[in-house]
């Protein structure tokens, strides 16, 4: 069982389509989805519209849920991007669940189990990125007993062990690099072996020099040096 | 073109042999070894005989230089461990290792950063019992003057990819042998692969039987260790 694991896409296809291109080259059986897909301002419907049409098993994220529900404190993209999709991109974004169970007892959600909006393994509180302490990431992960959870949500990509032996993978950001020192579009393979799970945490050059320009040209400069740089802090954002 | 990078195996042969085993099935042009190769109470003298006869393209870690010199760290509980179950072919070994070196001007390899094999460069872990990741000043300086696409190293245990701002990559594949501050007890390693002249990166986490690897750290004397084998989670401190 070898499955492609992308997450935070947040309306970049460039990158999207630069990672759905290494995974074609990758030998997968499954591709999956884990949340916010649109909330950038690239190209947020044309991401929109690569989802409906490859129709792979995914989970919604924060953003996902801002976008279709509201909230008081809307960010700027959240808006932007309600205003723009139409009817069948509205209603496929309000149609993906929040959590989802593969068969081969493969377990997905955005956050955390619970949450959409609680990140699981690392904090970015503060101005430097680390791990959230071992007792938390056990606390959080408790009665969800499946081989493997996999979250996003942090755009940190990490492979954990928890101490029964599951595994918790995020796959980091495919569209929006967070203080992680790199433009790359980042996703996870994971395949399971004789000994277990196993973890690949790919980083795919591409050419994000495009997409800061269409996030530059929509006014958007912060998150075009996110996009250029990979070393922004997401509270600019 | 298809690159495998192992660091940090200190003294573990069975997650070597583990590492080995995934790198086999990914099919690569060759292997490099960023450095401390046999400080641990593991198997130290195995994994030397392993390591020789592989003699895949190495330079020496900070323990690696405090065993072969036999300077005063080498006395640490550890390394002095170490240093009694070795050869003399062993030690000839490391001593004959260059502190870095590179691959045909496309890939540079240190252990710690290019100037110390004790510094750390893409991780600030040791200020407490977790990861941090380092700001882009401090990770790009280390970099200066270094004219290749590719730039490795190992030393923090922590694997990482960061693309500098001129486009060159800089990675840690974590460590082979001896995870702590990290959440598990996996294997690391890590795949480089070169497409239409640029270069890409990827960390593998391999699970392995650690708890074989745990029996044999309490069965040399060193029980602190095993939570380090076993979890992934414990502190460097107290371990060397």
């Amino acid at each position: 069982m070898r499955i492609a694991v992308l997450s935070d896409v947040h309306g970049n296809l460039e990158a999207l389509d630069a990672v759905l291109d290494d995974i074609a080259r990758q030998g997968v059986e499954q591709t999956v989805a884990l949340g916010d897909f649109l909330s950038g301002p690239s190209d947020p419907l044309g991401v929109a519209d690569r989802f409906i049409e490859l129709g792979l098993p995914s989970v919604r994220g924060n953003h996902d849920r801002y976008i279709t529900d509201g909230r008081d404190k809307d960010w700027h993209i959240d808006a932007l991007v309600r205003g723009l999709l139409d009817a069948r991109q509205r209603q496929w974004l309000a149609s993906v669940p929040a959590t989802l169970l593969l068969e081969g007892d493969v377990f997905l959600c955005h956050g955390t189990p619970r949450d959409d909006n609680t990140s699981f393994m690392d904090t970015m509180v503060g101005t430097t990125p680390t791990m959230h302490p071992r007792d938390y990431i056990e606390a959080e992960a408790a009665g969800f007993d499946h081989e493997v959870l996999l979250c996003g949500h942090t755009h940190v990509p990490r492979s954990l062990r928890l101490a029964d032996g599951r595994l918790v993978v995020n796959p980091g950001s495919v569209g929006l690099p967070m203080e992680i020192g790199s433009p790359d579009a980042r996703y996870a393979i994971i395949e399971k072996r004789r000994a277990g799970w196993n973890t690949e945490l790919r980083a795919v050059a591409y050419d994000h020099a495009a997409a800061a320009k269409q996030a530059l040209d929509k006014g958007y400069p912060y998150w075009a040096e996110a996009l250029t740089w990979g070393w922004a802090s997401p509270k600019g954002l | 073109m298809r690159i495998a990078v192992i660091s940090d195996v200190h003294g573990n042969r069975l997650a070597l042999e583990a590492v080995e085993a995934s790198i086999a099935m990914v099919g690569v042009d060759a292997t490099i070894n960023l450095g401390d190769l046999f400080a641990g109470p593991l198997d130290p003298s195995g994994t030397a005989d392993l390591l020789i006869e592989r003699n895949y393209p190495t330079v020496r870690g900070n323990h690696d230089r405090y065993i072969a010199d036999g300077l005063p760290p080498s006395t640490a509980p550890v390394d002095k461990f170490v240093s009694e179950r070795l050869r003399p072919v062993h030690l000839d070994y490391l001593r004959s290792l260059p502190a870095t070196r590179d691959i045909e001007g496309e890939v540079f390899l240190c252990h710690g950063t290019p100037t110390s094999d004790e510094e750390p460069w893409l991780d600030g872990w040791w200020t407490d019992r977790t990861v941090t990741m380092p700001g882009e000043a401090s990770v790009t300086k280390q970099a200066e003057g270094l004219d290749f696409p590719v730039l490795l190293c190992g030393h923090t245990h922590v694997s990482r990819i960061v693309r500098l701002r001129d486009g060159r990559l800089v990675v840690n594949p974590g460590s082979v042998g001896l995870q702590f501050n990290y959440g598990a007890p996996d294997a690391r390693y890590a795949v480089l692969e070169r497409h239409g002249g640029q270069w890409s990166a990827s960390i593998r986490a391999v699970p392995y039987d650690f708890e074989a690897a745990a029996q044999q750290v309490i069965a040399n004397g060193f029980p602190q260790w095993a939570e380090a084998i076993r979890t992934g989670w414990a502190s460097a401190i107290g371990l060397f």
